[in-house]
Formats: C-alpha cells, structure tokens, sequence
C-alpha cells in the first residue's frame, strides 16, 4: 500500500510541478459559463486587478488590464464603469494590443473619460471627438459600449453616440483598461459582455 | 560497409529523436503568446453621383446629388506570435563533490565536482571503497524549476523536479539516496542580478521513490554563462538510503552544472529573441564520425574511421576584445578510433575520454553568423591525458542541428582499466594514438549563435 502510494506521489510530481509552475495568476476569465467568455490579463501588481465578481473586474491603483475577447477581434463589448474619489478616470485602448501599446507607443484608438470631459483621439493622438458634457464623477455608474467591424469604430458612453470613426488600423481582440489615479484609486469595470459582429 | 549503414540509421534515429525531443521539450519551457489581428483593406464604397440640369441657374441654385454606399469588406487576419521562457531554471546535469560524508576510506572518489569517477568504475554500479577527500557526490539529471507566485510578485521562489537525483555519501549502497521526481521548493536571493547572476538558494525538497527522504539544502550559485554554473552547497538529507537505512546526513560540498539555464525573474517577460546569450554555440551533444588521414593501416583495403562524442559541448565567448576568443568545457568526450588493418577487422581499437576536457580557441563568424570557423585546442586531463588541435567549419543549417566539418589532429596516452564498463567495451589495456582526422559532425539540441546575439553586442535591453 505504501509503496503504491509512494508510487503515486513520484508520478504526479511532475504533473502537479508542470501545473503549478505554469499556471500564470496574471490571467484569469470572466464569463467563463457563458458563449462568450473574456480573458483578463492583469498587467500591473498582482493585487491590482482582481476578478470582482462573474462578470466584474475590479483595478486598484496604477494599473493595466486587457480584455480579451478570445478569437474575435469585430465585436460589440459593453461594460459598466465606477471608480471611487481617488480615481481620476480611465483610459480605453481600442484596436492595439498591450505589446503594440508597450512596446511600439501604438495607442490605437483612445477613449480618455476623467474630470475634464470625455476624449477620443486616433492613433496620431488627433482628437476625433470630445465634449465636456460627459465627465468622470466619482461613483457615478457610466455605461460605456463600443463596436468594431470592419473599418468603422462606433462609441456609446451613456446615451450619446460617437462615431462611426473610420479607421484603418486593424481590429483585435484586446481593449486596454487604464486607470488615471493614485494608489488608493480604485475601478470597477461591471457587467462585462461582448458579441461578435458577424456570428 | 556495415559499418557506415549502422552510421547513417544512427544519424537518422537521432534526426527522428531529436525533433520529437525538441518539440515537447519547447512546449514545457516555452511559454507562447498570440494576437489575432483582422485588417480590413476596403469597407463600403460610396458612389456620389451629380445630375445638375443644364442651363442658366444663378449663383445659388439646389444641386441634385445622388449618394449610393454599398457595403463590400475585404479583410484578411493575421497573428504575431511571441515566444517566452517559461522556467527560472532548466538543467540538463548537475554534480557536486561532497566532504566528509563518511570514513576517508569509504570514498565514493568522484573528486572535487563529483564526476572524476575512477575509470575502472566509470559508467558501472560497482564501486569499491577508496580513500579519497570528496567522499561523496551528488547527481542530479534533468532539473527543471518553474515560477511561484505565492509569496512575491517576482517569482523567486520556485516550484520543480528532476528526472532523477543521486546522493551517494560512501561506496555502498547503504549509504546511497535516489530520488525519481523529488518535488523542490526553492527561494533565491539575488546576490548579483546581471550575467552572471549570483545567488544564494535556499531548499527544500522531497523523494519518494525508490529512497524516501527530506533534504534541506542551501547554496551559492554563479552562473550561468553558457549553461556552465558553479556552486557550493550545503545541507543535510534525512529519511532512508536505497537498502533502507536509516540516514541523516549533513553535507558540505563544491558543484558544476552544464546545461544549465537560469532566467532572472524578469526575464520572463523578455522574448526569447531578446534574451542575452553569452556563448557562441551549445548543444546537449555532438557527434562526429571521422575519417583517419594518418594513423591507419595504408594496407587496409578500407578506410579507417572512428568517433568523436562531446557530451553538452559549451563554448563561452570572452568578455576581452572582439569576444572572438572563446573557451569551454564538455561534460565528456570520447573518441574512438579504429584502426582499420589488412585482413583482420577487428584491430586495435584507439579509444580515449575525458571528464570535463577544457578547450580554447577562437571564433570567426563568416557573413552574419550563420557559420563560423573556430581553430581550436582542446586537453583532457582526466582520467589520462588527451589533447587536440583542430579547426571546425561550423554550419547553424538547421535548427537546433548544427553541422561541421572538423579538420584535425588527436594524441592520446593509453592507460590501463582493471575492469568496468571500459574494459567490457574497449579492453583493459587502452593504446595510445596519434591521428590525424577529418571529421563530419552533428550536433543535437545544439545551437549556434550569431554576433547580434551575443549580450556585448546589445545596446540596450528591451
């Protein structure tokens, strides 16, 4: 009995070694019970970006998250944003991807919504929209919504529609959440879901 | 004839080995990223179209204008793949001599790295008793460490195994402990965190079959430069040996690894193509058939070949000048050379290897890299004395396959065996050669890097 025990426990420590060590606790999933599911990719501290609930990402301090829609790179994704008193805003990333953005400064579309207004800029950092009607307000929920397909970028935040921007950089499938704040900001991105545009 | 067929299907087993080996290999320690990107060439084409009616209409007048947008997508996807290493450490072998684990006259007699085994117990289970300052050794095969990112944000705690591990305390089996898959914990403490990184390694790790037994260890680590490390270590193994006695054995000891990888915790994030290299080729192993240009029988109806196998073949290139000057170690290098004489095929066979054989020479890259010539010198000094000069055309022509054409000169002294392995094999009188050879040679999981690749070369690191 021991010696199949012993025997047990030799043949699965590489298995239980080659499990741990490659398990990257930077990336977890969200809506992983749904058809849709979306891979986070934690890209700051390990405690800074934390699966909230099933459908929620919650980001503390200066951060990075990717979210990523596996497979599909033309899709409509929603979400809901809140942040406490310390947050200044938040940036989106759209169509670039976190290597692009860290390493090549490709910003791709960007959407700023902080204290001043809401801003979108295109890859040369051109304003294609802004309105100062749209602000960040701390623990205020805002609904933001956008669309790719094909050349065309649409936005929503809350009920005011921007776009459709034409572009010619390509779709993928990262959006990049960045957080404006200090340490003690805090960002939850709630009710998160995407579709594809052509199922 | 037979001869060079049994050659060739080598060379073909080996060619099969080799990609299967490398695939998994590259799947374990690699860590692989993609993004999918879909560019959309057109996307819906407007057709303007005026019909203004002739004739005199004024300064303002309407304009009657017709726009028409069909929608047409041409798109095309494409990916970017990145490849990352996925391991702090990857070892193909490790040793250690190790002090005064038992009586001086019990010594196992595997010297100051543990690996200068006595040749007439060289690659054999029978091991007598001798008297000797190492008594010990410790082996350890295939070790592989991975991240853990329980207590840090930088992983240097590490979570890993090894095929197998050796603590042999005296010349018996008593007093032998083996580990199949030993589970590891280790913590490092970067003492010096640029090429070459010295650490401090804390240890724990655990063995179930067939000894079972807890060791505790710690160590100083420099390296690696080209997969070469050196360490001290110490510890203290409890549990039970191969015959299932009871040990606790503290340990001192001074070790070497060839093979063996270490990426700073940062480096994990750092592409492969990006990483720092400070070697000008390394491989799991070369071998070369050869052809005798002196040294044969002229009478011979057929010619005289023999062998040359360099097990983990390391060449580090010096931090001085144009780092063009280079030098290394194997793990071991035989060579045997056989003496093809007039009607009687089975003649004297040369035959020679070394443990740790040292050689020096100097690199020069042809066009970019992609081959090379390195004149070179090489001396075995163990367990008899071997040395030779030569020059090697290296050819990076497929991946992890190097190739070469060797053109040299080997002198061996004989020695003398009172039994083992070598003695099964070769004899127990091992003649002295001279030759003069010419050489094909393979490696296997071998590579060559070019100039850009070396660290001196690099600017900046991404």
């Amino acid at each position: 009995m021991s010696i199949l025990l012993l025997t047990l426990l030799t043949l699965a420590t590489p298995f239980v070694v080659s499990s741990i060590g490659t398990s990257d606790p930077y990336r977890f999933w969200i809506n992983a019970t749904t058809t849709a599911p979306i891979r986070v990719w934690n890209r700051g501290t390990l405690a800074s970006v934390e699966k909230f609930d099933e459908r929620s990402v919650r980001m503390v301090g200066k951060t990075r998250a990717v979210l990523t829609t596996p497979k599909q790179t033309e899709v409509r994704l929603a979400m809901t944003a809140i942040g406490n008193e310390q947050l200044e805003g938040f940036r989106l990333h759209l169509r670039t991807t976190d290597t692009d953005l860290l390493q090549h400064q490709r910003q791709g579309i960007t959407l700023v919504l902080d204290r001043q207004g809401l801003r979108i800029l295109d890859e040369h950092q051109s304003v294609l929209a802004s309105t100062d009607t749209l602000r960040y307000h701390a623990g205020i929920p805002t609904r933001i919504a956008f669309e790719h397909d094909g050349q065309w970028t649409r936005i929503a935040v809350g009920c005011t529609l921007f776009g459709p921007f034409r572009t010619h950089l390509p779709a993928t499938e990262a959006t990049i959440v960045v957080p404006i704040g200090e340490d003690e900001s805090s960002l939850l991105l709630k009710d998160i879901a995407f579709e594809a545009v052509r199922p | 004839m037979g001869r060079c067929l049994a050659l060739a299907l080598l060379m073909i087993a080996l060619l099969v080995w080799e990609g299967c080996s490398v695939a998994g290999l590259r799947g374990i320690v690699t860590r692989t990223e993609k993004d999918t990107y879909t560019h959309t060439r057109q996307d819906t084409t407007f057709t303007v179209e005026y019909q203004n009616a002739p004739g005199e209409r004024g300064v303002v007048y309407p304009s009657n204008r017709t726009i028409t947008s069909q929608r047409a997508l041409e798109q095309y996807d494409s990916t970017a793949e990145r490849f990352y290493p996925n391991f702090i450490r990857f070892a193909v072998f490790e040793s250690a001599g190790l002090l005064a684990t038992g009586p001086s006259d019990q010594a196992v007699g595997g010297g100051i790295f543990g690996v200068y085994v006595d040749p007439s117990e060289a690659f054999s289970d029978n091991i007598r008793p001798k008297s000797a300052v190492f008594t010990g050794f410790l082996s350890r095969f295939a070790t592989i460490e991975f991240p853990l990112y329980w207590f840090d944000e930088l992983p240097t705690w590490t979570i890993g195994t090894s095929v197998g591990e050796l603590f042999q305390f005296e010349a018996t089996n008593a007093r032998a402990v083996v580990g199949t898959f030993p589970i590891y914990l280790r913590k490092r403490y970067f003492l010096r965190d640029q090429i070459p990184y010295v650490t401090l390694t804390g240890a724990v790790g655990l063995g179930f079959l067939p000894s079972q037994y807890l060791n505790l260890a710690a160590s100083l680590d420099v390296g690696s430069l080209g997969g070469l490390n050196v360490r001290a270590l110490t510890g203290i193994v409890l549990g039970r040996s191969l015959e299932q006695e009871t040990i606790v054995q503290p340990y001192v000891g001074i070790g070497v690894s060839v093979l063996d990888f270490h990426n700073h915790p940062r480096e994990l994030r750092r592409q492969w193509k990006d990483h720092e290299h400070s070697s000008w080729s390394i491989g799991l192993a070369r071998i070369e058939p050869f052809l005798l240009l002196s040294g044969g029988d002229t009478a011979a109806t057929s010619p005289s070949i023999g062998l040359q196998l360099q097990l983990a073949p390391t060449t580090v290139a010096f931090p001085v000048g144009d780092h063009r000057i280079c030098a290394g170690v194997d793990l071991f290098n035989f060579v045997f050379a056989y003496r093809q004489q007039s009607g009687n095929r089975n003649s004297p066979v040369g035959f020679g290897y070394g443990v740790l054989p040292l050689h020096a020479g100097y690199w020069i890259p042809i066009g970019n890299g992609a081959a090379a010539i390195e004149p070179f010198v090489m001396y075995s000094y163990f367990p008899h004395t071997m040395w030779q000069v030569a020059a090697r055309l290296h050819l990076d022509a497929i991946e992890w396959l190097p190739l070469g054409i060797t053109l040299g000169y080997i002198s061996s002294d004989g020695f003398r065996v009172t039994g083992g392995t070598i003695a099964d094999v070769v004899g127990r009188n091992i003649l002295a050669f001279n030759v003069a050879y010419l050489g094909i040679s393979m490696g296997i999981g071998g590579e060559l890097f070019r100039p850009a690749d070396l660290r001196y070369y690099r600017t900046a690191s991404p």
